[in-house]
Order: C-alpha cells, then sequence, then structure tokens
C-alpha cells in the first residue's frame, strides 16, 4: 500500500503549494506594505528616536549578507567579517515540482530568444541592501547578538520574546513563520546558529540620514542616482544620491557589491521582445502591401458576415458568420479580461493608444493569413476542411519553389501548435479561471483572515500575548479551512472540467459544446454592457482620459520605459488578446463555405477588431476610469493583477459583477479549450494522420486535469510561449506568399466592384 | 482464381481507381465488386458541427456523391457501395463478413517510420481479422 500513500502525500504537497501561490498574491502585499512602511516610519524615525537608525562610522567594514553570492564580495587583506551561511532545510520537491524544474530551464532557453530585447540599454544602479544581522547559538533561548566586524556584540541584544513584534512590524527579512519561530537557521564559523536580519529604514553615515529602504534600487541618470518606485518603475526624482553619497554608502557597507567588490551594478533595460517586433513587422507590413485592406475592406466585411454571398452549394463547412464566431470563442478568453488590465497597471493610459493600434494593424494581418488557409484548404471526402497555416506553409511554398523550407516551416508551426492547444488552450486557460473562481468563492474568507492579522499585529504591538495567541490559532485554523477547501474545490474543479471537455471531444456530444460556444457571444454582450454601464456613470472623467491615452502614448511619462516601453506593453498585450500573425484562426476560417479565399480572409480581419478594438477597450476604459490601474492600495498593497484586478475594479462599481465575472471567465475558458483542441487536433491530423486522434483527445482531457490542481508555473509559461512563437514560422510564410495575396484582392476587389458576385440575401 | 464477392476499401487517393480495377480481375461480373469507405467518429468540436450542420448524414451524402463519380469513372454503374462510421479495419472486415466475401483487395500506404508507428496499418488489421482471402496492392509511391 505503499504508492497510494506516496502519491496522496504528493499530492497533498501540489495543491498546498498550490494554495501558496494563491497567498503568495498576499504575501507579495505584504512585502510591498512593508518597503512603503519603512519609507513612513524613516521619516518619523528621523524626528522621534533613532531606535532604529543605525549610526554607522564611515570606516566600518563591509557587511555581509546571509546570501551566498555576497560571500565572494569581501576585498583579500580586509578584516573578513564573519559570514552566515543559511541553513535553512529546503521542502522536498514534490513530481509536479521536480518536472516544473526541469522545464524552466526549458522556458528560460525559449524566454531567451522569444523574448529577447532588441534594442536594450545598460543601465547602471544601485542596491541599497540595510540589514542587520543577530544571531544566537542553535537551540538556545536567550537573546539575539549583533552581528559585527568583531564577532558577536552582547552590547546589541534583540531578546527572543521580541521577534514577532518584528515580524508584525514588517522589519524581519526572510522570517521563517511555518512554526511561529520567525528567525532561520544558519552556519556561523561552523557552528549551528539561529539568526534574524533585521530590515534598516534609514542609516547615518557620516552624520548624514540616507531613508531607503532595504532593497531599494537606484538608477543612475546623469550624475546621479534616482530611486525606482514600485508603480511602473517609475523613477522618483525626490530621492536621488549623488556620486559622492554613492560612495560613501557603499563604503560603508551599505550597497550591495558583485563577486569583485563593485557597487554599480549593471543590467539591460528598455528595448522590445523580438516576438513582439516580429508580430508588429507581420502586421505593418501586410497593412501596407495590402493597402490598407483593414480599413477599407470593413464594410464589405460586415456585408460578407451578414451573410449577403452566403451560397450554401459552396464547398465548406460552415457560414462566414459562424467561422467568424469559432474563430473568436478562442481569442476572446482571459487575454480581454487578465491581459489588458496587466498591460493599464504596467504601462498606464498611454498602452490602451498602442493596444488599439495593433488590434488595427492585426487586423491585416489576420486578412492575409486566413486568406492564405483558405486557399490551400483541403476538401476531404466527406466534405470536411482541413486547413491552415500546415496546408499554405506546405503547399503554398511548394508553389513558389520553396517547398524544402514549408516543410520545415510546417513542422514548426504544427508541432507548436499542438503544444500552444495542451498550454496555453487549455490548462493556462483552465487553470486561470479556475483559481479566479476561486478566489471569488474565498472572497470573505480571504478578508476575513486580513481582519485577523491586522488584529493580531494590534495585539501583539500592545503586548497582549493571550489575545495575540487566541487569534493566531484562529487564523490558522481559518487558512487550514482554507487550505482544505481549496484543495477540494480544485480537484472537484478539475475532474467537472476534464468530465465537460470530455463529453465534447471524446464523447462527441455535440450539444454541450455547441452550447458553450453560443453562451461566449452572449456573455461577451453581458460583460461589454457592464463596461458600458461604468464607463457611462463616469462619463465627465471621459474627456481628460482620452486626452491622457493620447498625451501619455507618445510622452511615456506614466512608465519607466518612457514611450518605447508604453509601446511594447500595449502591442504585446494585444497580439496575445487578438493572436493576429500567430495563424490559428486561419485553422477555424479555412471551414467557411466559399469559393473565394479573400472574402473568407475579409471576414477574418473583423476579429481583432472585436477582440482588440471593442473587447479590450472596453476592459481597459473600466480599469483606467475606476484608477485601478494606478491604485496603490490594489495593486502594491494587496498584490492584485490580471483577473483579480480586474473583478476588484468591477466590484467596486457593481458590487455583484465579480460573480458573473468569474463564471464568464469559466465559461470563456471552456470554450478556448474546446475551440484550441479543435486546432490542435488539426495539427495532429497533420503529423500522425486521422487514426490516432484518440490519443490526442485523451491527452487534451488529462491536460484539462492537471491545469485543474497543478501549480507548475513554467510548464504553463511554456506553452503559453508556444502559441506566440507559432508567429515566427506563420509570419515568414505568409510575407512570402504574400504577393499571391495581393493579387487575389485586387483581383477580387475588381470583381466586386464591377458587381460580379450574385447576391444571396 | 475467379471471386464471387470482393471487397475494396477506398479512400479516394490517387490508387482508388487502379484498387477497384485489381478487383475487377478477380469477378466476371463488376457487380460482384463492392467498395467501402469508413468514414471516421464525428468530430464534435470542428466548426461544421458546433455552428454548422455537419452530420454523419450529410458526411455520408457527400461520400456517396464521389461513389457515384467513381462509377461513372470506371464505367460501371452497377458497382456495390458502402458508407460507414468507425474503426477502418474493424468495419472492413464486418462489411465482407456481412456480404459473405471470399476476398477483399486493400491497397496499403507503405508508411514508414514514425507515421508507421503511430498510425499501425489498416491493411494489417484487416488481415488479422478477415475470415477470406486478402489481397494487399502495394504502392511505389508511399511516404
Amino acid at each position: 500500500m505503499k504508492s497510494p500513500q506516496y502519491s496522496l502525500a504528493a499530492h497533498s504537497k501540489i495543491l498546498i503549494s498550490f494554495g501558496v501561490v494563491l497567498f503568495g498574491l498576499y504575501g507579495f502585499s505584504q512585502i510591498g506594505f512593508a518597503q512603503q512602511g519603512d519609507q513612513k516610519s524613516a521619516e518619523k524615525t528621523k524626528v522621534e528616536s533613532s531606535e532604529s537608525t543605525v549610526e554607522t562610522p564611515a570606516k566600518s567594514a563591509p557587511k555581509k549578507n546571509p546570501f551566498p553570492v555576497d560571500e565572494e564580495s569581501a576585498s583579500p587583506g580586509e578584516k573578513a567579517t564573519p559570514v552566515i551561511t543559511d541553513a535553512e532545510v529546503a521542502k522536498e520537491p514534490g513530481f509536479l515540482e521536480k518536472v516544473d524544474s526541469a522545464f524552466a530551464t526549458a522556458v528560460d532557453y525559449m524566454a531567451s530568444v522569444l523574448f529577447y530585447r532588441i534594442g536594450a540599454q545598460t543601465e547602471e544602479y544601485i542596491v541599497f541592501t540595510g540589514t542587520d544581522q543577530y544571531v544566537r547559538p542553535k537551540d538556545s533561548q536567550g537573546p539575539f547578538s549583533k552581528l559585527t566586524v568583531d564577532g558577536l556584540s552582547d552590547a546589541e541584544t534583540i531578546p527572543a520574546d521580541e521577534l514577532e513584534a518584528l515580524y508584525y512590524r514588517k522589519k524581519l527579512i526572510d522570517a521563517v513563520t511555518v512554526d511561529d519561530r520567525y528567525y532561520r537557521f544558519g552556519r556561523l564559523d561552523e557552528k549551528d546558529v539561529e539568526y534574524i536580519s533585521l530590515k534598516l529604514p534609514a542609516v547615518v553615515v557620516g552624520g548624514e540620514t540616507y531613508k531607503l529602504s532595504h532593497g531599494a534600487k537606484l538608477v543612475k541618470e546623469g550624475e546621479t542616482y534616482q530611486l525606482v518606485g514600485e508603480m511602473r518603475g517609475k523613477l522618483d526624482p525626490e530621492t536621488t544620491l549623488n556620486s559622492d553619497q554613492a560612495e560613501t554608502l557603499a563604503n560603508a557597507g551599505w550597497l550591495k557589491k558583485t563577486d569583485s567588490g563593485s557597487y554599480q551594478l549593471s543590467g539591460k533595460t528598455g528595448g522590445a521582445p523580438v516576438v513582439v517586433l516580429w508580430l508588429a513587422f507581420g502586421a505593418i507590413f501586410f497593412t501596407l502591401y495590402m493597402r490598407g485592406v483593414n480599413f477599407w475592406g470593413f464594410t464589405h466585411a460586415i456585408e460578407v458576415v451578414r451573410g449577403k454571398y452566403d451560397n450554401p452549394d459552396e464547398d465548406g463547412e460552415v457560414t462566414h458568420m459562424q467561422a467568424l464566431m469559432s474563430a473568436l470563442s478562442a481569442t476572446v478568453g482571459l487575454g480581454n479580461i487578465a491581459g489588458v488590465t496587466i498591460a493599464m497597471t504596467q504601462g498606464g493610459p498611454g498602452a490602451f493608444f498602442w493596444m488599439i493600434l495593433c488590434g488595427l494593424f492585426g487586423m491585416t494581418s489576420k486578412f492575409t493569413e486566413c486568406t492564405l488557409g483558405q486557399k490551400y484548404r483541403i476538401v476531404k471526402p466527406d466534405g470536411s476542411i482541413l486547413g491552415g497555416p500546415m496546408g499554405y506553409l506546405r503547399y503554398g511554398l511548394a508553389e513558389i519553389g520553396l517547398g524544402g523550407l514549408g516543410r520545415v516551416l510546417s513542422f514548426l508551426f504544427v508541432v507548436m501548435c499542438i503544444l500552444a492547444s495542451f498550454g496555453g488552450g487549455n490548462m493556462f486557460q483552465i487553470n486561470q479561471s479556475g483559481s479566479t473562481l476561486l478566489e471569488q468563492v474565498q472572497s470573505q474568507e480571504r478578508k476575513e483572515i486580513v481582519q485577523l492579522d491586522q488584529k493580531i499585529e494590534a495585539a501583539v504591538l500592545a503586548k497582549q500575548t493571550a489575545v495575540a495567541t487566541d487569534l493566531r490559532q484562529t487564523k490558522l485554523d481559518r487558512k487550514k479551512e482554507m487550505d482544505a477547501f481549496a484543495t477540494t474545490f480544485n480537484v472537484i474543479f478539475g475532474i467537472v472540467m476534464a468530465i465537460l471537455v470530455g463529453i465534447v471531444i471524446i464523447g462527441g456530444i455535440k450539444r454541450i459544446g455547441a452550447a458553450a460556444e453560443k453562451i461566449v457571444p452572449s456573455m461577451c454582450f453581458m460583460y461589454i454592457a457592464a463596461c458600458l454601464w461604468i464607463i457611462i456613470t463616469h462619463i465627465g472623467e471621459v474627456p481628460p482620459l482620452i486626452v491622457a491615452i493620447f498625451t501619455e502614448a507618445f510622452s511615456g511619462d506614466a512608465i519607466r520605459g518612457g514611450l518605447i516601453g508604453v509601446l511594447v506593453i500595449g502591442v504585446q498585450r494585444a497580439a496575445f488578446s487578438n493572436e493576429a500573425g500567430v495563424g490559428s484562426a486561419a485553422i477555424a476560417h479555412s471551414a467557411a463555405k466559399t469559393e473565394e479565399p479573400v472574402r473568407e480572409g475579409s471576414v477574418a480581419l473583423l476579429g481583432p477588431f472585436i477582440d482588440t478594438i471593442v473587447v479590450c477597450s472596453m476592459t481597459a476604459l473600466v480599469i483606467l476610469i475606476t484608477g485601478a490601474w494606478d491604485n496603490a492600495d490594489w495593486v502594491i498593497r494587496d498584490g492584485l493583477s490580471g483577473a483579480s484586478l480586474t473583478s476588484q475594479a468591477f466590484e467596486q462599481e457593481i458590487s455583484w459583477f465579480p460573480w458573473v465575472l468569474s463564471v464568464a471567465v469559466v465559461l470563456f475558458a471552456f470554450s478556448t479549450v474546446i475551440s484550441w483542441s479543435y486546432y490542435g487536433e488539426r495539427c495532429w491530423e497533420t503529423l500522425f494522420g486521422a487514426r490516432s486522434i484518440m490519443l490526442y483527445k485523451l491527452l487534451c482531457v488529462i491536460c484539462v486535469f492537471v491545469g485543474a490542481i497543478a501549480n507548475a508555473g513554467s510548464v504553463l509559461d511554456f506553452s503559453d510561449m508556444m502559441i506566440l512563437s507559432m508567429a515566427f514560422p506563420n509570419i515568414l510564410g505568409v510575407a512570402l506568399l504574400s504577393p499571391k495575396v495581393r493579387a487575389d484582392l485586387l483581383d477580387y476587389w475588381k470583381r466586386y466592384k464591377a458587381g460580379e458576385f450574385k447576391e444571396f440575401k | 482464381m475467379k471471386k464471387n464477392c470482393v471487397v475494396v476499401p477506398v479512400d479516394f487517393s490517387d490508387n482508388t481507381e487502379a484498387a477497384v480495377r485489381a478487383a475487377f480481375e478477380f469477378v466476371d461480373n463488376p457487380s460482384q465488386v463492392n467498395v467501402i469507405h469508413v468514414l471516421f467518429a464525428l468530430d464534435a468540436v470542428s466548426p461544421g458541427v458546433v455552428f454548422g450542420d455537419v452530420s454523419d448524414e450529410s458526411r455520408t451524402e457527400n461520400i456517396n456523391e464521389h461513389f457515384d463519380e467513381l462509377k461513372k469513372l470506371l464505367g460501371t454503374p452497377d458497382l456495390g457501395t458502402e458508407v460507414r462510421v468507425g474503426n477502418p479495419g474493424l468495419q472492413i472486415t464486418e462489411y465482407a463478413k456481412e456480404l459473405e466475401a471470399d476476398l477483399i483487395v486493400i491497397p496499403s500506404h507503405g508508411y514508414h517510420g514514425f507515421k508507421r508507428m503511430v498510425l499501425g496499418s489498416v491493411a494489417e488489421r484487416v488481415i488479422r481479422l478477415a475470415t477470406c482471402d486478402v489481397y494487399v496492392l502495394r504502392r511505389n509511391d508511399a511516404e
């Protein structure tokens, strides 16, 4: 009976770690708050007391940090300060964590290629490390003594019972709270010790007070160092150091140093990720080359979608309208609700402008790829369609004498698309929608925990030990209940979703799939209606907002990265959401009943319009109007981002809407999984033939369940990146084939203008 | 070696016509040859099923149109035809049993390597499951 127990243990670890991630947001908020709090308290400190301000003579030797990276930094010849090596025992990684770390390497590699930042600049910066370490021998119950260059100082000690109060005042770095001990295990001079690292909100060097929180980063701007703020990395011109002051701080040992002993650190900043440039290049090139068909072809696209030219006798599976709905169900989803919010918090109002622009140009990428998908589709004997990038990359490129390249690109696309259909189109969706729903279900409990924390802190500060102990127990019990609930919830959510997906894709119960896909448009309308309601109730704020959107798009004042930074954020999130240039939609659009590829292409250009220019804009405007994008309490203190920040913004306006939102997110996710499983299936069929599709379907269902219970961060990142990497083979192939599309377009338009097309409606 | 009833599975690829013609060699009258096309189970997630009106009936209709073209091409209007849904190997041998056929003529795709591993071979399965003789046509242009 060993194996079930083992797997159960491993399983609970996974689930606990998943729970930890949920609370990770909360944890992050603590850190963020701590840093803010420190700055505030530092100001007070200066006036009221010198309790936490430490006088350090400028001649003192470099301080030591417990982390190994700094061990090397002692300059030879100087008297070495004792170094504490951290000896906290790491938890035995579970199976999924091991898988995760194996993938992490692959993900890092992929990210270094996909997100390689072109045009990045080197920045010089310094990092303030205001910590003091206090140590006591292991298993001693006594006070902690300060670690100085001459060893432990008995003059400066901290009694053990003050640790908790320090913790709640957010003075401890990396405190271990599991068993309420707050100190960490370490080794000093080959002896086992217990130690704490105490944050210093300010230091006095050479008679001057420096108010900087631990870990503060200051970048070199000209001759001075400016503090990087927490909101969007904006520089804080109020807090600057000149190079002499930096030098002084460094000599006193308050700055982080490199292995070679330099306190001037450097890193890359700015630039644009190569995949974003690639997508943008494609969109701009196609728009220019197709002479702006996204603008002048728009009304024709509406005509076609309304069924004016629907000929039921032409080859294909669905009408133009149905093909568009099918393609949209794969793209409308978390990207519109969570991704856009991320863009606004990172890039400010200006990112909205670039997002819209990316949507506009992306329309031509979609037009071009979907026209090709339709042109090179295969109509199978039973009337079903096999089309998309795998078709045009292979057969289209072979037509222009690039058959070898075509085979390679088609193979790359197919493999990436299958992986994307497991990851970004499946596990990612299930995982994110599950946690959004769980967060909503547990929202009351989470508020309770926050209140309990505040009460505990108050009790501890008031030295009401008994009250604090009681409260702590209550909190512990509540958390246990929440964790247990989360575990059950995730498993049940995973099973329910896996069953639902299973009966649709394996069981072939078309009604469920059809119902889910058909609910998406109505959910979309509800969402847009709610957004419009919020916008209308704040209509007075709209004109200045529009001004801000335009001015900040070019000034880039909202973020540190300036114009390029804002542009990259807007474009990136829009491209993630509308998938223009990725090629996936061409698979759905090739199923349309038509013998005119250009006609289906023009329908496809409505995709990015609806996804980005309509739906994404709604989210963006709500986030901007409610001020959620710039709300430090929510973003920094509470650590909200993505879907949870969107939900918070809605809650402020329409208290019950978060419930609708979380249900909508689950439905969007479900329909995205179904749609992506179709994309994956077609690619699987191309690669392995139709007879092994059952294997693909089984893998899909397994992924749904794993996605719900796993906290496999890099596995998810990896698959999500696969969606973007599909753009490399796709845009290259589409660009090579674009002369054909252009010729077809011009010919089609001539015939259209001459009134040669038969109208059916 | 004349046969009474011959079954020929077809997929409407380029070798279809050759396979049926090969089957004619075994019989006195083309009406003794029965061609079968096996459809894969309906895919519940394709746009045509979710939004459109693709069904097994509509797919069968399309296949029957292809059969009509094949009959015209071969000049044999009384060629027997059948469309079934399911596992090809199983459906082909079932059909042969029902007709009490004494020969199955089957073209082999001759896949190699990876595709061979994943797909196996309909021909192999037919050979294993059939209760009558099986004549396998080797394709030379196989992948």
